[in-house]
């Protein structure tokens, strides 16, 4: 077997790191309207790149206006010709860099070095990394994998003697170091946050001050920029400002914020870079991609890169927007592997400061990927031919229960799985399929048909894991909307093409999509029970049919916030209010938070029926592992991602987790078993059925 | 007019939080003549025998420092002083900034390459936000036969890139003072 790819040193600084981060963050935009800035940086960002070409000659008057030199470069070996030919025009053997992604992205360092060219890294975590001969395995901190042991390792190497493990004086020497060299390097190389088109100035950001000193202290200077740095005025530079030390640090300011418009006392050269970024700016799919301002608060708040880090989810750019930008950069082949390990959880869109719909434009990719690169052939069976049909679908399930006394136990749960499958359930125990399906279930209960008492007619779609494993929470669910005096009609237990669209498969899922909004198209409203369901029939089926979806999404309801808006009074009239005997949480599952921002509406339900507070876990809103299929190809993330979250229920000392999302309660609900955790961990639906009182229970 | 004043002097406590909030030390002198003697105590605080300081402070240095005075323009020298002492033109109360509209290379030396920075920012010329101070930035940049840079300095140089740590004075002073004049000082006390 290969080996782990998850290293829990690094697993436990991340995480400690994005708590730290999202403390920090949120103290730095106390009173800053974060919504209402990213909208607006969004649109400046989005204006901006429809007038790309315009701006950018105009920078390059500007700069050129104030005795510094522009220079354009269509690929990033272009750009490492382009830098090595000013240096070497200027004697330079070796030149000092400030921290710059784009360099990295043309891997300019390798190429100065086969130039004779010796780079020198400034920045205290690049040139850890630098030295270590490594990669930067985050946008913000290059050297976040490394402990202090090690750098102390490293450093000793470099000066031949013992240095102490203490960071003081590991800081004291990187200091004393760059000191040592800075005023004999011939040249300085600096990356920039921004450019201004209306006066040709370059926007330099840095903390340690090591920007100031290779901007200003070496006579020959260089800039790398990507085209799409380019802002309209120094009002726009000032919006980025604004936020960019608060989402990346969250810092109120970086420390040191340099304009560089004029040559000053010495020549400057600045390089454009578009590396097809050109053709990221003609896909008015991919576009708003080049709105990121590097804050890498996405990465930050991924469940994913917190277990991995940037050497596994990463080629030269980390996480989701990292894999984006890959597919165009370095190439659609190179994203592929990164692109598979998108939870699709969203949450990285909550944080972007550009309002970038990262796991959206991710999951389009995939769609590219398949087409371009291909997919593997169980997934092209499983999408195409089993879940898009809901015949064969059936089938499938139907065998599986027939073969249901051979698979599992008596306590419902598949038997453990043998040695070379072990990896995919010793996290997590996998239940069987129930004995009878929700539909079946349904039929025979008497719940359905009948007239309505007054408050019309509701259909109820369950999606394929109540239907299949869960018809308790289906029930439930029938159960508490019957006694509020609804008439309950079942759509078709089919696939709502989530799984498809998720996949990359578009063309399998609008099938499914729109085979089911057939069937469901006189219903006037379609409660769901499963978010991920209801963020396919709501709103990413909707955007794959077009026009002919109209009207369709919006009689599509979550559960929770059906109830919320239309039946508070309701509730209160059916519920016998009944506080839970052991301490209530909640999971905010991924899609009920994020897409459908529904996990207030659940809060609000549940405190009412309850009479008691929630107590929250830490990171109540991050993903627990499961994201469908993700679970299945990435077990080992799944794993540490759920065992996170176990940690975090453990820590309230919770008796029972409420979730809205039947993949989650599979995820937890079979984490809590393998740990032997006594937690009872429920649907919103059950919580509220348990408490009918006795004229409608 | 009163309401005008205590604006003012809600700038100024906000940027005095806001710098010390970001590693900055802020004194008040009432007077320029009181920052310079301010200026000179914390000097000989520091032992310091060289200084730097660049053209537009030149009015800041304590008379027994004159002697022991460098430019900023050769790095080196810089570099060597055992402390900058810069005028800042404006400051930004909501972020604890100074802003400096840059003349020259020597100017930035002193501002970026001794280990201590102390900064004279007089009270009037606190704004409150960064866009408040936007028209001289904009100005200042704009001239094609001016030095065109600006710089905006927050607290000492830092570093959290070993294992997330703050480490203070990475490679730019290790202390930001700020020496704040403000007239209305002794009114108030």
């Amino acid at each position: 077997m290969s080996r782990s790819r998850i290293d829990p040193h690094l697993k436990s600084v991340l995480a400690e790191f994005s708590r730290n981060y999202l403390i920090k963050r949120r103290n730095a935009l106390m009173g800053q309207n974060f919504e209402e800035l990213r909208t607006l940086l969004a649109e400046m960002k989005d204006a901006s790149l429809e007038r790309n070409a315009e701006l950018l000659d105009r920078f390059e008057a500007e700069a050129c206006r104030r005795g510094n030199e522009v220079l354009r470069a269509r690929d990033g070996d272009e750009a490492n010709r382009l830098i090595a030919d000013v240096l070497g025009r200027n004697g330079a053997a070796k030149v000092a860099k400030s921290k710059s992604m784009v360099g990295e992205e043309t891997h300019l360092n390798d190429f100065l070095s086969r130039r004779g060219i010796e780079p020198r890294e400034t920045d205290l975590g690049e040139w850890i990394v630098q030295l270590e001969a490594e990669a930067p395995t985050h946008m913000v901190m290059p050297a976040i994998h490394l402990t202090r042991a090690d750098v102390a390792r490293i450093f000793a190497r470099r000066l031949g003697r013992p240095v102490p493990e203490e960071i003081p004086a590991l800081v004291r020497i990187a200091r004393e170091e760059l000191r040592r060299e800075i005023f004999t390097i011939p040249a300085g190389f600096i990356g920039a946050n921004a450019l201004v088109a209306e006066n040709g100035a370059v926007i330099l950001v840095t903390n340690e001050g090591n920007g100031r000193l290779v901007s200003t202290v070496p006579p020959v200077q260089v800039v790398l920029a990507s085209i799409e740095k380019v802002v309209p005025t120094m009002a726009d530079a000032a919006l980025l400002l604004r936020l960019l030390p608060r989402n990346a640090t969250g810092q109120v300011f970086t420390s040191y914020v340099s304009f560089i418009a004029g040559a000053g006392d010495h020549p400057r050269t600045v390089i454009l870079l578009d590396n097809h970024r050109s053709e990221i700016l003609a896909d008015p799919v991919f576009r708003q991609v080049l709105r990121c301002i590097k804050c890498s608060a996405c990465l930050n708040v991924c469940p994913a890169y917190k277990v991995l880090g940037g050497k596994e989810f990463a080629h030269v750019y980390m996480g989701g927007i990292g894999t984006l930008l890959t597919a165009w950069v370095h190439g659609l082949k190179e994203s592929k592997a990164m692109a598979g390990l998108c939870l699709g959880c969203h949450r990285c869109e909550d944080y972007c400061a550009a309002k970038i719909k990262i796991a959206d434009l991710v999951i389009a990719l995939r769609e590219r990927l398949n087409e371009q690169i291909g997919s593997p052939l169980w997934k092209r069976l499983a999408f195409e031919g089993v879940l898009a049909r809901p015949p064969v679908h059936r089938a499938a399930f139907r065998a599986a229960r027939v073969g249901r006394p051979l698979l599992s136990g008596k306590d419902g749960y598949l038997r453990r799985l043998p040695f070379p499958f072990r990896k995919y359930d010793r996290f997590r125990a996998v239940p069987a399929p129930a004995k009878k399906t929700f539909s079946k279930l349904f039929k025979k209960s008497g719940l359905g048909g009948g007239q309505a008492a007054g408050r019309g007619r509701i259909t109820i779609f369950a999606g394929c894991l109540i239907e299949h494993f869960y018809p308790e929470i289906g029930m439930d669910a029938a159960r508490v909307l019957k006694a509020l005096g609804y008439g309950i009609d079942l759509a078709p237990a089919a696939c709502c093409g989530f799984p498809s669209a998720n996949g990359g498969f578009p063309r399998s899922a609008r099938k499914s999509y729109e085979k089911l909004m057939e069937a469901i198209r006189a219903s006037e409203t379609v409660v769901t029970l499963c978010p991920t369901c209801t963020t396919m029939l709501g709103h990413a089926g909707p955007d794959l049919a077009g026009d002919e979806a109209a009207g369709l999404a919006d009689k599509i309801i979550s559960f929770a916030e059906f109830l919320e808006r239309k039946e508070k009074k309701g509730l209160a009239r059916v519920l016998s209010k009944r506080s839970e005997p052991n301490v209530l949480t909640y999971h905010e599952s991924c899609h009920h938070k994020y897409y459908l921002k529904a996990a207030e509406a659940t809060r609000s339900v549940l405190e009412a029926a309850t009479g008691s507070k929630i107590k929250d876990m830490p990171e109540t809103a991050t993903c627990c592992g499961f994201a469908g299929s993700f679970s299945a190809d990435h077990p080992e993330v799944s794993e540490a991602i759920l065992a996170e979250k176990l940690d975090a229920i453990k820590e309230t000392g919770a008796g029972t987790v409420a979730l809205d999302c039947p993949g989650c309660l599979l995820q937890i609900r079979g984490g809590c078993r393998r740990q032997g955790l006594a937690v009872e961990v429920r649907h919103t639906a059950q919580l509220l059925a348990e408490r009918l009182n006795k004229r409608n229970s | 007019m009163v309401r005008r004043k205590r604006a003012g002097a809600g700038l100024v406590k906000l940027f005095r939080e806001r710098a010390e909030a970001a590693g900055a030390e802020v004194r008040t002198s009432a007077t320029p003549a009181a920052a310079r003697t301010a200026i000179a105590s914390i000097l000989e605080e520091l032992g310091a025998q060289t200084i730097a300081s660049a053209a537009d402070a030149k009015a800041f240095v304590p008379a027994k420092f004159r002697a022991r005075l460098v430019r900023g323009d050769k790095a080196e020298d810089s570099a060597s002083a055992e402390a900058g002492l810069v005028l800042a033109h404006f400051g930004i109360a909501e972020t604890g900034t100074l802003v400096h509209l840059d003349r020259s290379d020597a100017g930035k030396n002193v501002w970026t390459l001794p280990p201590v920075c102390v900064a004279v920012l007089e009270a009037c010329a606190i704004v409150g936000r960064l866009e408040d101070v936007l028209p001289a930035i904009t100005k200042h940049l704009a001239s094609p036969s001016g030095f065109g840079q600006v710089s905006l300095v927050t607290g000492p140089s830092r570093t959290a890139d070993i294992e997330n740590v703050l480490s203070i004075g990475v490679h730019g002073p290790g202390r930001l003072v700020i020496v704040l004049i403000d007239g209305k000082i002794g009114k108030m006390a």
